[in-house]
Order: structure tokens, then C-alpha cells, then sequence
């Protein structure tokens, strides 16, 4: 994998607008940045990021198989008694999910490293199968790229393909903090893919949602049986009605099970579980004595965080980067460290999406410190011809 | 290749949100039969139903309409969906006045066994209506028939919007159940805004 400057379509900006991509830019710093982009090998992309993929999806599901029906895996991971019923029903049931990202240390040189799970509330969705996928075929077009340039990027079909199984005609609700909007604009990307799918939508503030005397949740207008919910479910959990969720006859997406994943305590089970597995990097809670086997240097990371708040680097005894922020409340992991890739625009990490339990494409993004941040940058990639 | 074949967006793009009206038609949906009537000495006369009841599914169908007929706000807005000539003031009074279809028939189980109601139906709007109708508006008057701007076409809509189409103004023909069940109540909101706070607190803290 190599980054390669390029040259920015001039008219790029007209093009986000047009397509209701209004978060490019966030507090006047750009996050979409075309300047450059990643490029791959088709070996690179399939060997090592496609197949590591899938092998940590099926790691993962036989992880969540082990804990939702065991209290103290359940505890470990500050998953609320409240909200064990929904978890554990459904997993039992099967409730589909929809989506996930990995986040993945690969620099080319050896196997991907699992950094984090992002299997609750990924954002960057949007990004990656709609306006990186225009990026490329702009450049095919204008022949900026050689022809026979891919990209390993199925997002928007398996996206439709996988809401068109819900059942066309469904109505799928949609909600999320609407004040902020890279979220609001995920939500709403992920609504136009459900209209393409056949099913009907509804958008509702998650401060709308009510809750009915029969148990289930509505909007003004009627039951919310089906629930895209861009908000995760530790926020979920410790709102006032996290005791309602098991007995409201909804559905969500993601469901329930998936609290169990989007947690970074999984990083440790997941090592005890597979030790020494080639995508895994050595992990330990916090409170576990054998941490000290990761010597000097490590990552400690919160249980909950989003957008690498509160994540410490230290090499060497020495603190490398420290991102504040407000969580950690519910405990900590010690995870070895990763060797990022590494170019002019700084450290690079690898989103490598699921959608509908498939390996589905890409997403890159830049930070100049080791620590991706919400001040990061988006970068586009190819598979060269 | 390793990338989507097609990527449109319908909403984003401005194009409109019209793709989902292709999903509507739910094909598990079980439908029975049921007769549409422009009135109940029309029901009588075809010997489907007692007069008894015909009487008796004229007067729920009338109750149906005054508890469950749709509510425009423009006029027009009604004649597009029911036909020119076949809608009226309803009953609210200054900031609340709206328009509502006039009953012009009532459909009905063909016999007692199927245990569902009668209801309401209303013009379609696909086609101007007769004359003479036209000119008798007004409705829900006493006595044996329903009214007088009964139809004689065999399109209806139903409350709910649904299109019904019967061989001719009164005859049998196929409807969802769910057009003809009697409903059950409404499950009562008891409580806003249960979910959200954690993730206002967050943000609120995290300075975004």
C-alpha cells in the first residue's frame, strides 16, 4: 500500500453539496480530503483485509455466543442488568444487524491488527459507499485514473440488499441526536438506501420517541416497530427507558446483541479466547495483573469511548498522545501497540466495513498524531490495476 | 470488481422520495369478501343480507364515517382524492374548519359469519361524478337511505385510502380485512423523551 498525492476534481465541493454531503468540512477543518489517496494491491485488499475481516466477524459472533448468557462475561463488560434480557433475546432470536466497522492496523508489511470494534454506531458510512465509491468512477471518467483502477468498496449495494431483506414495505423508523450532523447526514444516507430498498421511512429525534401503555415505543404518529438508531446502546442503557427495550416489541438496528461487541472489554476476551491469533494484538483489562506483560508500552483505552476520547499511548513509559474527553467511567483495557501505516499526511487507519455480516469495503483515515480522533480526515483509496 | 455497479441516492439527491410508494402493496395481507352498497334499500333489494341488516350496517357505516373519515385541510385537496362535487365542509368551526368525503355507499360482509363491520366508502376522485349528483350534494340525512349523493360507479375509496372496485355500484367483490375489522383502541402515549439524555450529557460535556 502506498498514499500517492493527486490532484483535487476541481470542483469537488459542488459535487458533496449536490449529493447532501454538508459535513466535508467540520469547524472550518476539512474532513473529506482528496489531496492524496491509498493505494492498494488486489492481494493486499483480499488477503489482508477481506479475509481478517470476516475471520474477526466470525471471532466476534462466537464471542457474543459466550457472553450474553453469562453474567459475570456481562458485568466485565459494564453491560447493565437492566439491559440483559435485550441482549440475550436478541441474540436468541437472531435480530439481523445491519452494519459494523473495524478499525485495523495495517501498514502492509504483516497481518491487519484489530484496534477496535465499531459495531454499534459506525459513522463514516456515507463517506465510504457513496462518496468515495463517485470519487473513483470520477477519476476512471476522466482518465486521472488507468483503467482497471477498483476499489474494494460494495457499501451502497449490500447496504440496500441487506435492508431489502427486512421486508419491502416495512416501515423502518430512523433516529439519532439531530443537532449533530455527521450523525444526521449518516441517518440520512442510510434512510435513502432504505427508499431504495422498498421500505418506508420515518425520521424521529431520539428525544420524540414515546412510550405507550401497551409497552411499546411510538412517534406522533403511531408504533416504532423497526428502529434505525444511530445512538449507542450504553446511552440507551442508561436512559429511562432502558427497562422499556426488551418488552417493546421493536426491533433495532443494530439490535440489542450488539452492546456486547461495541465495547472495548471485547479486545481482552477476544485475546483469551484466540490467543495469539494473527489479527489480534495482546490485551488485558485494566484490573488483570498480566497487563505488565505488555511491558512499557500500550494503549489504554476506556470501556466506552467514541472518537478516541480518552485513549493514553504510552512507549517506552513515556506518554505518547493523550486524547481527554468524558468517558472511562466504566473501566479500562491495556492493549499492545500497533504499527500504523505512515505518510506525509500523518498516521493512517484502516476501517474495514461489515455490512450484512459480509466483509464490504474500506474507509481511510488520517490523523497526524498515532490517536484517530474526530478531527481526522477521510481519505479515498484505490486497488491499482 | 470489488465495488458497488450502481450507486444513486433517491432522497439525498434531491430527486424526490418516491421509490417507497413501490413497496406498499403487502401481498400477506389476507383479504375476504365484502358487497358495496349505495344504499340500504339497494342492500335489500339484493337479498345478500337481511333488511335488518342492512339497516343495522348503514347506521355503523355512518357512525365510522363520522369517527374515522379523512380530513383535508384545502378542499381541493379532497376533491383530488375523492372526485369533484364529493366532499364537504366538516364540522369544526373557524381555525378549526377541514373538509371530509361525502359517504356516497358502505361496504359490508356478504354474511354474519365473517364477524367483520361495515364501513364507509367514498368517492375515488378518478372520475368526475354524474350530474345530477353533482347538483343534489349534501348528506346524511334521516330516513331509510344514506344520502342522496350516493354513487352509481362501482370505484370507491375507503377511509383509509384504499381503492375498492366492485362490478358495479352495489356487487361483491375482494378487500384487505383489515379495511372491514373493527378497531381496536389505540395504545395511549404515557411518557416523551425517555430516551436521548445520556447522549445530551455527553455531548454537552465533550464540548461538541
Amino acid at each position: 500500500m502506498r498514499r500517492i498525492a493527486g490532484a483535487e476534481r476541481p470542483d469537488w465541493r459542488e459535487r458533496a453539496a449536490a449529493a447532501g454531503f454538508g459535513f466535508h468540512t467540520l469547524d472550518g477543518e476539512a474532513y473529506w480530503d482528496e489531496s492524496a489517496y491509498w493505494a492498494f494491491s488486489l492481494d493486499e485488499i483480499e488477503t489482508d483485509i477481506e479475509a481478517a475481516t470476516a475471520d474477526l466477524h466470525a471471532l466476534c459472533r462466537e464471542l457474543v455466543d459466550r457472553v450474553v448468557g453469562d453474567e459475570r462475561l456481562l458485568t466485565r463488560l459494564a453491560i447493565p442488568p437492566i439491559a440483559w434480557d435485550a441482549v440475550a433475546e436478541s441474540w436468541r432470536r437472531g435480530d439481523a444487524s445491519l452494519y459494523g466497522r473495524f478499525d485495523l492496523a495495517y501498514d502492509g508489511t504483516g497481518p491487519a491488527k484489530l484496534l477496535e470494534y465499531n459495531a454499534d454506531t459506525p459513522t463514516a458510512l456515507y463517506e465510504t459507499g457513496y462518496f468515495q465509491w463517485s470519487w473513483l468512477e470520477d477519476l476512471l471518467a476522466s482518465g486521472d485514473l488507468p483503467p482497471g483502477t477498483d476499489q474494494f468498496n460494495s457499501v451502497h449495494d449490500r447496504l440496500v440488499a441487506t435492508l431489502a431483506r427486512l421486508g419491502g414495505g416495512s416501515l423502518l423508523h430512523l433516529t439519532c441526536l439531530s443537532d449533530a450532523p455527521e450523525d444526521r447526514g449518516t441517518v440520512a444516507y442510510v434512510e435513502d438506501c432504505a427508499l431504495q430498498a422498498g421500505l418506508r421511512t420515518r425520521f424521529v429525534d431520539i428525544g420524540e420517541i414515546a412510550l405507550r401503555d401497551d409497552g411499546s415505543f411510538a412517534d406522533g404518529r403511531g408504533a416504532i416497530r423497526l428502529l434505525f438508531k444511530l445512538y449507542p446502546w450504553e446511552w440507551m442503557f442508561a436512559d429511562a427507558y432502558a427497562g422499556a427495550i426488551a418488552g417493546s416489541g421493536c426491533r433495532f438496528l443494530e439490535p440489542p446483541w450488539k452492546a456486547v461487541l461495541s465495547n472495548k472489554g471485547i479486545l481482552p476476551l477476544l485475546w483469551e479466547m484466540a490467543p495469539n491469533h494473527p489479527n489480534l494484538l495482546p490485551s488485558y483489562f485494566e484490573s488483570d495483573p498480566r497487563k505488565a506483560s505488555l511491558g512499557p508500552s500500550f494503549a489504554r483505552k476506556p470501556l466506552y469511548s467514541r472518537e478516541g476520547a480518552n485513549v493514553l499511548l504510552v512507549r517506552d513509559a513515556a506518554v505518547l498522545q493523550r486524547d481527554e474527553g468524558p468517558y472511562g467511567g466504566e473501566g479500562f483495557v491495556r492493549q499492545g501497540l500497533a504499527r500504523l501505516a505512515h505518510g506525509s499526511g500523518g498516521f493512517a487507519v484502516i476501517g474495514s466495513w461489515l455490512v450484512g455480516e459480509e466483509p464490504a469495503g474500506l474507509c481511510i483515515r488520517e490523523s497526524e498524531g498515532p490517536i484517530t480522533t474526530n478531527r481526522s480526515r477521510f481519505l479515498p483509496h484505490a486497488i491499482e490495476a | 470488481m470489488k465495488r458497488s455497479r450502481v450507486v444513486s441516492l433517491v432522497m439525498l439527491a434531491g430527486v424526490g422520495a418516491t421509490a417507497w410508494a413501490l413497496g406498499r402493496v403487502d401481498p400477506s395481507q389476507r383479504e375476504d369478501e365484502v358487497v358495496t352498497y349505495g344504499s340500504d334499500a339497494e342492500c335489500a333489494r339484493m337479498g345478500q343480507r337481511s333488511a335488518e341488516d342492512c339497516r343495522a350496517g348503514l347506521a355503523q357505516a355512518k357512525a365510522e364515517h363520522a369517527r374515522t373519515a379523512p380530513r383535508y385541510e384545502a378542499l381541493s385537496d379532497c376533491e383530488t382524492q375523492h372526485g369533484r362535487g364529493r366532499c364537504e365542509s366538516g364540522a369544526g368551526v373557524g381555525a378549526g374548519s377541514y373538509f371530509i368525503p361525502t359517504m356516497v355507499g358502505y361496504m359490508m360482509a356478504r354474511n354474519l359469519a365473517q364477524g367483520l363491520g361495515a364501513r364507509p366508502l367514498y368517492g375515488a376522485g378518478l372520475a368526475p361524478p354524474p350530474r345530477e349528483e353533482q347538483a343534489s350534494g349534501g348528506g346524511g340525512g334521516g330516513g331509510g337511505s344514506a344520502s342522496r349523493g350516493m354513487s352509481s360507479g362501482g370505484t370507491y375509496r375507503t377511509s383509509s385510502g384504499t381503492i375498492v372496485r366492485s362490478p358495479g355500484a352495489a356487487g361483491v367483490t375482494r378487500v384487505p380485512v383489515s379495511e372491514v375489522r373493527s378497531m381496536p383502541s389505540r395504545p395511549q402515549i404515557v411518557s416523551r423523551g425517555g430516551f436521548g439524555s445520556t447522549g445530551r450529557a455527553v455531548a454537552t460535556s465533550s464540548g461538541t
